[in-house]
């Protein structure tokens, strides 16, 4: 296996970010367990992705991801305990997301 | 244009060349979504028009169907003449979305634009992106640009399979 690295800009993590967001809300449609499942998977995958930039120390503003990450952390459990919160919690990191963005996109 | 060829003939378009649109195009293209029928005649319509580059981008971010960079998007969004809605105020407001989305889409196609209809985008994210106030409430996207596919007539059921003469499932006998 080679070591190559791969690089992923900051923006690509961002676009990746809320490409993963959105659809785990838009998938969600429902309120049983198998329903639900595949946002849970993607919002994991979006927290592995923020994890994984965070150990890369390649993002000029860490405390954002970290935030989102551990918001992401959260919002898997509450699947377990409270579905509606949990579907808020998805459109609520849309909602998160976007903020961030466009005022990355204002700096 | 004849409008039966031209419904029979509208296709959804996903892929586009990268070719602006003018805005006398897109003006027509709203004109007709305002003549649509709707409820009332409150004509609740709301039309925002996207066509800056990195407005597009950050947009097409939380739509997850889009996969192709649109000319131009018009969000359809209506602003109710009530502060409380019903479930059935809703549907009507919902339902002339969807007729001036017809509209747009049909108009576009006579203007040899294509267009495709998108419901999957994550509204709160949408709001806060284009700053959409609170008593509009977004309901429908439409991509525009020119074509850069054809592709091909999706089957349709028969008419005989649809529909019903006089009760459901009565068979339709000419």
């Amino acid at each position: 296996m080679t070591e190559k690295g791969l690089l992923l800009g900051e923006e690509q993590f961002y676009d990746l970010l809320s490409f993963l967001v959105s659809s785990a809300y838009l998938m969600a449609q429902g309120e049983e367990l198998e329903e639900l499942y595949p946002s849970l998977r993607l919002i994991d995958a979006a927290k592995r992705l923020s994890n994984f930039a965070l150990d890369s120390g390649g993002l000029d503003d860490e405390s954002w991801v970290t935030n989102f990450s551990n918001k992401c952390e959260k919002g898997l459990e509450l699947m377990e305990i409270d579905k509606e919160a949990f579907t808020e919690f998805l459109s609520d990191s849309t909602f998160m997301l976007a903020k961030e963005m466009k005022r990355r996109e204002d700096i | 244009m004849d409008l039966i060829k031209t419904i029979q003939e509208r296709r959804s378009i996903r892929k586009y060349k990268d070719e602006p649109i003018d805005d006398i195009s897109v003006e027509k293209i709203i004109d007709a979504a305002r003549w649509a029928p709707n409820a009332g005649n409150y004509n609740s319509w709301r039309f925002i028009v996207i066509t800056s580059a990195a407005q597009k981008k950050l947009l097409l971010n939380f739509c997850p169907g889009i996969d192709d960079m649109p000319a131009a998007l018009i969000v359809i969004c209506a602003k109710p003449k009530q502060k409380k809605l019903k479930e059935a105020t809703r549907l009507m407001y919902m339902a002339d979305c969807a007729i001036a989305a017809q509209n747009i889409a049909l108009t576009a196609y006579s203007l040899n634009i294509g267009s495709c209809i998108v419901v999957s985008f994550a509204d709160k994210a949408l709001r806060e992106i284009l700053e959409i106030p609170e008593d509009v409430q977004p309901y429908l996207m439409v991509t525009l640009g020119y074509p850069g596919e054809t592709p091909e007539p999706p089957a349709r059921l028969p008419i005989s399979e649809i529909t019903y003469r006089d009760s459901y499932g009565k068979e339709w006998v000419k």
